[in-house]
């Protein structure tokens, strides 16, 4: 989650090369991940995608209009491999690679039977009175057996479809009848002829409408996430995140909390932050507030010894403060706002405690509709856990008893406690259980590394803004030779206020590692150029150089991660903006250039 | 078809009788780093190490224990991916899993 970051825009006249980046690098890149221009893993150079995304769960971002949404994911396994995972009868014959993908990739695969008995399935985990929908881009083999159905839930059929000679993307909704493992993805037609297509892209997502396609192989995978401010809509690019947990078995639901001289009714109508409607409400009971645990709230006990990160959506009913935190009126820490719409001052209002307690951090976002995301940071001895709540006025900043009107009213939506971590990440919505958000992961290996990328010299432009700090280096990207850790170029975030640091390795030793000069903190822009050669590797970061490095064992590479070093550890949490290569060692003044 | 006995896929909750026993089947599949911490993530498998899962428990706002908390027998991760060699026997299917993934 970024706040407050403002961008800052290069000027320089357009010098033809297509790009106002390329045209202050002097020369067009052989890679140019725009993430946040395009929306995309597209690479402008070459209007390829090179890269390969996977997260194992699903998760959410912001849209452009500020609306929280939820990224596509494909629950079927090996969406592009029919001849694995996948359960056929004998009379199916699937033969793999048999002509060119609607990606462009010779990945399709024929499906052929006889007799009267063909289908093509996966057992898949569905839950009763739940919508998914079946999908797939089928084409006709030429064999005169184009009809087909899609199926789910082992018993629900669609109708009888016909594949032509061009890919179409088929797609088939419906609701599951009970929880549990069933069948589901083609078979037959109705009047049991015979299966003969080129199928591709397999996909089944929990929606009542089908979305954008996502490659799965070994596990389901969820769509990269192309991220927005929720204030301004400006697009932040390819949001990379660890994975984390939110501890609230009800983030939505608030009617199993604790409530502590108040009610919960809900409002089914108000628009809530995923541009849907209904949230519940946290309204004041009349008189002095009291009892244990006391306060004008709700809470959900909990205790930690840790770093504490409590968050939620917040927005003004008829009352305007609102503090969020972790415990009680014994012990506590909290973090009191002013939620009153349209407001330009800062919304923050402080931060304080009860008992025994650290505050450590604080901030907000605003969101579309009146809607704010609060959270707080912070440890405490209080049991009490996650409370959001309203206070008597702006300058009491813990949690206190207090007289209330009965009028007083907020709502709450998508509560989230992070443990032992010490900055809040993007919305993990729970229903019953704790749920854990899986990490992002992206590469580009093969050929479509190497067709952009020099051994002997280059350039890596990047520009993001970390989103806090997790106590660890934060790689933004490791250029290595498999997964090992002997043969490396990366760049990473250290902790705290350290630089950004990047990095050559070979055969194991430190070539080159150059840090920026205290130009890299958190939540803000940072833009870096890493030029490599052996006889001259540099880095500048938001135009500050640092030191150069005369000779460098150049190391013998072959992938790219981003978001992660190669051997999987060190995550990083940011929004990449872009990431561009240059296959030749640019200059000093150019290096400054672009990274002004 | 509508009759087929189906194998429900295998994962992602699994139980291991403690620390000790589901940290070396980490390492044995290969999810610890070089300093033995799991490797949470890959373009192959995520991986939700939970531990010990508490049930109940009451306490005071001193933090003082006033209903000690039970525990659920074993040590318990999430894990998505291809399966690694021999945890089928560790596989558990919770009716309400404490924790799953988005």
């Amino acid at each position: 989650m970024k706040l407050g970051v403002t961008k800052a825009s290069a000027s320089s006249s357009y010098n033809g090369l297509g790009d106002q980046l390329y045209d202050l690098g002097g020369a067009r890149p052989t890679l140019d991940l725009n993430f946040s221009s395009n929306e995309s893993l597209v690479d402008s150079v070459t209007g390829k995608t090179l890269v390969d995304h996977t997260r194992q769960s699903s998760a959410t971002y912001v849209d452009g209009d500020g609306v929280i949404r939820t990224a596509v994911t494909n629950l079927f396994l090996q969406s592009e491999d029919f001849s694995t995972t996948w359960t056929k009868p004998i009379s199916v014959t699937i033969t793999v690679n048999q002509t060119t993908a609607p990606d462009g990739s010779l990945t399709a695969d024929l499906i052929e039977g006889t007799g009267n008995n063909n289908f093509v399935n996966q057992p898949i985990s569905l839950v009763s009175g739940t919508t998914y929908t079946i999908s797939a881009y089928i084409k006709s083999a030429g064999l005169s057996k184009d009809t087909f159905r899609l199926f789910g839930d082992s018993i629900q059929f669609s109708d009888n479809f016909t594949a032509t000679s061009s890919w179409q993307r088929f797609e088939f909704t419906f609701t599951a009848t009970a929880t549990g493992t069933r069948n589901g993805f083609v078979t037959r037609d109705s009047s049991d002829n015979p299966l003969g297509i080129y199928i591709w892209g397999a996909q089944l997502e929990q929606s009542s409408t089908v979305g954008q396609y996502v490659k799965t192989t070994t596990a389901i995978n969820s769509a990269p996430r192309f991220d927005h401010d929720p204030t301004t809509g400006e697009s932040l690019g390819l949001l990379v995140e660890e994975s984390r947990t939110n501890l609230l078995t009800y983030s939505e639901d608030l009617s199993g909390y604790t409530k502590n001289s108040i009610t919960t009714p809900l409002d089914s109508s108000v628009i809530n932050p995923t541009g849907s409607t209904g949230s519940y409400k946290i309204l004041a009971d009349s008189g002095l507030s009291g009892g244990d645990p006391g306060g004008i709230r709700i809470n959900q006990s909990a205790s930690s010894a840790n770093s504490i990160v409590v968050s939620a959506f917040v927005k003004k009913s008829t009352y305007r403060y609102v503090y969020i935190g972790f415990g009680g009126l014994g012990n506590s820490f909290a973090a009191l706002f002013d939620i009153e719409p349209g407001l330009t001052s800062n919304r923050l209002l402080g931060q304080g405690g009860n008992g025994t307690y650290t505050n450590i951090d604080a901030g907000y976002q605003n969101f579309s509709n009146d809607w704010i995301r609060i959270w707080a940071v912070g440890t405490t001895s209080g049991t009490n856990g996650p409370t959001v709540g309203m206070s008597p006025d702006s300058t009491t900043f813990a949690i206190t008893n207090w007289t209330a009107a009965g009028t007083e009213e907020i709502y709450a939506w998508g509560l989230q406690y992070e443990d032992n971590v010490s900055f809040p990440t993007s919305y993990i919505p729970t229903e019953g259980s704790t749920v854990t958000r899986a990490a992002d992961v992206a590469s580009i290996t093969g050929t479509n590394f190497s067709s952009w990328y020099n051994d002997s010299e280059g350039t890596v432009f990047s520009d993001f803004v970390v989103n806090g700090d997790n106590g660890s280096n934060q790689f933004i990207y490791d250029i290595a030779e498999g997964s090992a850790i002997a043969e490396e170029i990366f760049a990473f975030k250290g902790t705290s206020t350290d630089d950004t640091t990047h990095t050559v390795r070979s055969n194991s030793n430190i070539e080159a590692n150059i840090a920026s000069d205290n130009q890299s903190n958190f939540n803000a822009q940072i833009k870096s150029a890493f030029a490599v050669s052996a006889t001259s590797t540099i880095a500048a970061v938001n135009r500050s150089l640092g030191t150069l490095a005369e000779s460098v064992t150049m190391p013998t590479v072959d992938n790219l991660r981003i978001g992660q070093r190669s051997n999987s550890t060190f995550q990083g949490n940011f929004s990449l903006s872009r990431f561009t290569y240059w296959p030749t060692r640019l200059s000093n003044d150019t290096l400054q250039t672009i990274t002004t | 078809m509508e009759e087929e006995l189906l194998t429900p896929p295998i994962g992602p909750f699994f139980r291991f009788a403690d620390a000790a026993v589901g940290m070396a089947a980490l390492d044995d599949a290969g999810l610890l780093d070089d300093d033995q911490n799991p490797i949470t993530a890959s373009h192959y498998h995520a991986l939700d190490v939970i531990g010990t899962i508490p049930r109940g428990g009451e306490w005071d706002e001193e933090g003082n224990v006033i209903t000690e908390p039970t525990v659920l027998d074993g040590w318990h991760v999430n894990y998505v991916g291809e399966l690694p060699a021999g945890w089928e026997q560790y596989a558990v299917t919770p009716e309400q899993p404490y924790r799953v993934f988005a």
